[in-house]
C-alpha cells in the first residue's frame, strides 16, 4: 500500500489514480470528524467534500506525509466549524430539543460494521453526547483521531500542557459517563 | 539502652524477629524500667485484640480519612488515566494499585478507561455513503480535467461535456465554491479595477452624449417628416389619377346607359307598330313567358 508522501506526489504529478486512493483513504476520518461538528449526516457530506476540493485545489500547498493527517483534520475542523456558525445563524429561531442536544446520534451504517458491538457504540455516543463540546472535542482529537498533542496544541491554539490535562479530565468525564449509562442499562441504578 | 530506642524495637521484639543481642539488651532494659513494661503489655494485648477479630470493619478506613485528610477517590481518578496510560511509575504507582485493591468504585473506573481506549479508536472513520468518492472525484478530477491533470486532448471534450451539463445546481456550486475563491485572490481587486476603468472611460469621455443624442434624433425627425411628405404627395398624386380614371369610367357608363335607353325607347315603339316578341327585350314579364 503506498504512503502519503508517495499518494500526494502523485497527485502532483497529476496521477489520478493517487488522488483517488487519497480520497479513499482519508474520507472516513474527514466525514467522522465533520459529523462529530455537525451531527447531521448531509451536512457532514457537504462539508467533506467542500474539504477535499479544497486539498485538490491546493495540492502544491498540501504538507508531506508526517504531517498531512493533522493538516487534513485540521482543515475539516475548520470547515465543520464555519458550517455550524453558519447553520447556527440560520436556525436561531428554531428551538432544539434538550434531548436531540445531549445525544449524539450513532452514524454507524451498520451494527457490527468495524468490531464494535452496536449496543455498545450506541452507549459510547451517548456518552459522548453527555460531555460540554470542549471535551467531546478533545476526545476526538486526542482518543479517535489520535493527533500528538503538540498537533492538537497547534490546532487550538493553547499549549501543550493544557491540552493534557484536558485531555485527561475529558477522558475520565466519558469513563464517569460510560459508568453511570451502563449501571442504568443493567438496572443497577445510578444517574441516568 | 534507653526508652526511646526500646520504642524503636517494639514491633521487632513482639513478632520475637529481633537479633539476639538486641533483645538481650531489650531484656535487661525492661527489667529495670516499668514504664517500658507497661508498654510491651499494652502492645501485646492490642495484638492478640487484632488477632481475634478477623478484619477490621470495611468502613473504617473509610471513616478515618473522612474525619481526616477526606475521602482519596477524587485523588486518584486524576491519576487513573495516568495509570491506564502507563505513565505512573514507582512509588505513585504502587499507592494508585493499593487505593485500586480496597475501592471497587475506582476499580471499575479503570476498567472503563482500558475499554474506552480500545472503542475510542474504532470511531475514528465513518463511512460517508457508496457514492462520495465519485461525488469528489466530479467535483474534482473530472470537473478540472483540462485544468490540471489531463492532456490537451481531453481539454475540447470536456469542455463540450461541462457547457452541455450546465445545470442550476452546477450554477449553485460554482457560486459557492469557485466565486469566493476566485474574489479571494489577491489580484481580484485589480481585475476589478481594470473592468471598471474599461467601463467607465467610454462613458466620461462622452459626457457631452445626451446632446448629441438629441441633435441626431431632432436631424432624424426632420429627415423622417420629409420623407413622410413625399410619400403622402405620392399617394395623394396617385389617389388623383385613380380618381380621375374613376370620372371617365363614370362617363363612358352614363354615355352607355343613354345608349341602351335610347335602343330599349326605339324598341318599345317598333313593337307597339309590328308585333308582340322582340328578342332583345329585358323584361320577359310581358305575353308568353318562358
Amino acid at each position: 500500500m503506498p504512503t502519503a508522501d508517495q499518494l500526494i506526489a502523485g497527485c502532483r504529478n497529476g496521477d489520478e489514480l493517487a488522488w483517488e486512493a487519497l480520497v479513499r483513504r482519508y474520507q472516513g476520518r474527514v466525514f467522522g470528524v465533520a459529523l462529530h461538528y455537525l451531527r447531521d449526516r448531509e451536512e457532514a457530506r457537504d462539508v467533506a467534500q467542500d474539504v477535499f476540493v479544497k486539498v485538490y485545489r491546493s495540492l502544491e500547498k498540501v504538507r508531506d506525509g508526517d504531517t498531512f493527517l493533522a493538516w487534513l483534520l485540521r482543515l475539516t475542523r475548520n470547515q465543520s466549524i464555519d458550517r455550524l456558525r453558519r447553520l447556527t445563524a440560520r436556525r436561531t429561531d428554531r428551538a432544539v430539543p434538550v434531548e436531540e442536544a445531549a445525544e449524539l446520534p450513532d452514524p454507524a451504517p451498520g451494527p457490527e460494521s468495524d468490531g464494535l458491538g452496536g449496543e455498545r457504540r450506541r452507549l459510547l455516543y451517548r456518552a459522548l453526547g453527555r460531555l460540554s463540546p470542549l471535551n467531546r472535542e478533545m476526545i476526538l482529537l486526542k482518543d479517535i483521531q489520535e493527533l500528538k498533542l503538540v498537533e492538537i496544541a497547534d490546532l487550538l491554539d493553547v499549549p501543550v500542557g493544557t491540552v493534557k490535562t484536558r485531555s485527561h479530565r475529558a477522558r475520565l468525564e466519558l469513563a464517569e459517563a460510560m459508568r453511570s449509562l451502563g449501571r442504568a442499562a443493567s438496572g443497577g441504578g445510578g444517574e441516568v | 539502652m534507653t526508652c526511646r530506642e526500646l520504642e524503636r524495637l517494639l514491633e521487632g521484639w513482639l513478632a520475637e524477629t529481633l537479633p539476639a543481642s538486641e533483645r538481650t539488651a531489650c531484656e535487661e532494659h525492661l527489667a529495670t524500667c516499668e514504664a517500658c513494661r507497661d508498654l510491651v503489655e499494652l502492645a501485646a494485648l492490642a495484638d492478640s485484640a487484632g488477632a481475634l477479630e478477623a478484619s477490621p470493619p470495611p468502613d473504617l478506613v473509610a471513616g478515618i480519612l473522612e474525619r481526616t485528610s477526606g475521602a482519596t477517590c477524587a485523588r486518584v481518578r486524576e491519576e487513573l488515566v495516568l495509570l491506564v496510560d502507563g505513565e505512573l511509575l514507582g512509588e505513585r504507582r504502587e499507592l494508585v494499585e493499593l487505593h485500586l485493591g480496597f475501592c471497587p468504585d475506582c476499580r471499575e473506573l479503570r476498567g472503563v478507561l482500558e475499554d474506552l481506549a480500545g472503542d475510542l479508536v474504532l470511531l475514528a472513520e465513518v463511512d460517508p455513503g457508496p457514492d462520495f468518492v465519485e461525488s469528489v472525484l466530479e467535483r474534482t478530477v473530472r470537473a478540472d480535467r483540462p485544468r490540471s491533470l489531463a492532456g490537451a486532448e481531453g481539454v475540447a471534450g470536456a469542455g463540450r461535456d461541462r457547457a452541455a451539463q450546465v445545470t442550476p445546481a452546477r450554477l449553485r456550486r460554482w457560486w459557492k465554491t469557485t466565486w469566493p475563491a476566485l474574489v479571494r485572490r489577491p489580484r481580484f481587486a485589480w481585475e476589478a479595477a481594470y473592468v471598471l476603468a474599461l467601463v467607465l472611460t467610454p462613458l466620461v469621455a462622452s459626457a457631452d452624449l445626451p446632446e448629441r443624442a438629441a441633435d441626431l434624433a431632432g436631424r432624424a425627425g426632420r429627415a423622417g417628416a420629409v420623407t413622410v411628405a413625399d410619400v403622402a404627395q405620392g399617394f395623394a398624386d396617385r389617389a388623383g389619377g385613380v380618381a380621375e380614371q374613376a370620372e371617365s369610367l363614370g362617363e363612358s357608363a352614363d354615355a352607355e346607359l343613354r345608349t341602351f335607353q335610347k335602343r330599349v325607347a326605339s324598341s318599345l315603339e317598333r313593337g307597339r307598330n309590328d308585333g308582340p316578341d322582340d328578342p332583345d327585350d329585358p323584361n320577359p314579364t310581358k305575353g308568353d313567358a318562358p
